[in-house]
C-alpha cells in the first residue's frame, strides 16, 4: 500500500495529463512539499490530508498546462495567418496608387497602454514605444485583441496585434505609398487541438482605397465588415458555421481590390486576384 | 478550509506578497499564508500550485529548480512585473477596504 506520500503520488500520477518533463516537475514539486513539511515536524497524513482532494488538484493542474499550450499555438498562429498576409500582397502600381497607408492624423488609433510583451517587441523593431496607439480593439475568447500602430525611425507607420496580452505579432511597417498589402491582416485562433479550432478572433487594418471589406463564413454566409476611423476591422466567431473563409476588399466603385483565403493560411497559400 | 472562498479571489495578490521579501518554495509559502493570516487563511495546500504556476506563466514570478542532497526543490522569486502587478493589487485592495469600512461604520 505504501505511506502516505506514495499513495498521494501515485494517484496523482495516475490523473496528470501532461507528460515529460512537465510531468517530473509537478509530482517533484509535490513530493517536495511533503517532505519539507515532515522535516518541519509534520505528521506525513496531515501534511497529504491538508494538500486537499487529489482529483480536484490534477484537474488544475491540467488546465494550467492545457491553457499554457492553447497560448502557445496562438502565437505560433498568429506568426502564421500574419506572414500568409505578406505573402498574399497585392501587386498593384506605385504610380497610381500614392499615399494609400497615410491618414488625416500622423498616426491612426486613439491613446492606448500597450501590453508589455507589445513594448518589448517594439524595443526589438525600433519602433517608438511613445508613439503606440490602438488602431482597432477586437476580443478573444479569453479577453481581447487589438491592432497597435506605433512609428519606426525612417517615419513609417508600423503594427503589431496582441491578443490576451501573451502574444504579439511582429511589427509589419508600411510606407505611404505602399502599394504591396489592400489590407494588413491578423488572427489568433484556439482550442483544444490544432485540429480542432473553436474560436477564431481576426483583425486588420485597410488601406485608403479599400472602402468595404465582405467577409465569407464557412456556412457560406457573408457579412460586411465596418471600417473604424482609422481603416480598422474586427471579426470574431466561435462557432463552426461563422468561422471565416475568406476576405474580399472592394473598392468605392466596387471593384474587388483583393481576398484573402483563410483556409489557405494554415498552409501560407493565401490567394490574391 | 476557513476563508477558502473568500480567499480564492485574492490568492495571486497573497501568493505575490509571499514571496516579495524573497525566494520561497511551495510549502513555505502555504506555511507562512497560513501563520501570517493568524489561521485565518487555511486553504488546501493544493491550491497553491496551479495559482503558482500560472502566475510563473505570465511572468509575475520566476521558478528555479536546485539540486541539494539527491532532492530536486523548486522555488519561487517575484520578478518586476510581480512587483508592479503587486503594488497596484495593494492599492486596489486598500481602497476596497476603506470603502467597506466606510460603508459597514455609517450603517452601524
Amino acid at each position: 500500500m505504501g505511506t502516505p506520500r506514495e499513495r498521494f503520488l501515485s494517484e496523482l500520477r495516475a490523473k496528470l495529463h501532461c507528460q515529460g518533463r512537465g510531468r517530473r516537475d509537478v509530482l517533484d514539486e509535490l513530493e517536495q512539499h511533503i517532505l519539507d513539511a515532515v522535516e518541519a515536524g509534520e505528521d506525513e497524513r496531515a501534511v497529504v490530508g491538508r494538500i486537499g482532494d487529489v482529483a480536484l488538484l490534477a484537474r488544475a493542474l491540467n488546465a494550467e498546462v492545457a491553457r499554457d499550450r492553447t497560448e502557445r499555438r496562438l502565437i505560433a498562429l498568429t506568426a502564421v495567418v500574419s506572414a500568409a498576409l505578406v505573402a498574399t500582397a497585392l501587386p498593384l502600381s506605385v504610380r497610381q496608387h500614392s499615399h494609400l497607408w497615410a491618414w488625416s492624423a500622423s498616426m491612426p488609433g486613439t491613446a492606448a497602454t500597450a501590453p508589455a510583451i507589445a513594448l518589448s517587441a517594439a524595443n526589438a523593431a525600433g519602433v517608438d514605444t511613445n508613439s503606440l496607439r490602438e488602431v482597432v480593439a477586437g476580443r478573444t475568447a479569453r479577453g481581447s485583441s487589438a491592432v497597435l500602430a506605433g512609428r519606426d525611425a525612417s517615419g513609417r507607420v508600423c503594427f503589431t496585434y496582441t491578443a490576451d496580452t501573451a502574444v504579439a505579432s511582429l511589427y509589419r511597417c508600411v510606407e505611404s505609398g505602399d502599394p504591396a498589402k489592400a489590407v494588413l491582416l491578423f488572427a489568433s485562433r484556439g482550442g483544444a487541438t490544432s485540429q480542432s479550432v473553436v474560436w477564431t478572433s481576426v483583425s486588420g487594418v485597410a488601406r485608403a482605397d479599400v472602402a468595404g471589406l465582405k467577409l465569407r463564413r464557412s456556412d457560406g454566409g457573408e457579412r460586411d465588415l465596418s471600417l473604424n476611423p482609422w481603416r480598422g476591422f474586427t471579426y470574431y466567431a466561435d462557432s463552426l458555421a461563422a468561422m471565416p473563409r475568406q476576405l474580399v476588399a472592394y473598392a468605392a466603385n466596387g471593384r474587388e481590390l483583393g481576398e484573402f483565403d483563410f483556409d489557405g493560411a494554415n498552409s501560407r497559400r493565401g490567394q490574391v486576384r | 478550509m476557513r476563508g477558502g472562498e473568500a480567499l480564492k479571489g485574492h490568492l495571486d495578490m497573497l501568493l505575490l506578497a509571499a514571496v516579495e521579501a524573497g525566494a520561497a518554495h511551495g510549502y513555505a509559502i502555504s506555511a507562512h499564508l497560513r501563520s501570517s493570516s493568524e489561521g485565518v487563511f487555511d486553504l488546501a495546500d493544493g491550491t497553491i500550485y496551479p495559482a503558482l504556476h500560472r502566475l510563473e506563466r505570465g511572468g509575475y514570478i520566476k521558478g528555479r529548480w536546485t539540486a541539494t542532497g539527491g532532492r530536486r526543490r523548486k522555488t519561487y522569486a517575484l520578478t518586476k512585473k510581480g512587483e508592479r502587478l503587486l503594488s497596484s493589487q495593494r492599492r486596489d485592495w486598500d481602497a476596497f477596504q476603506r470603502g467597506v469600512r466606510a460603508v459597514l461604520s455609517r450603517a452601524s
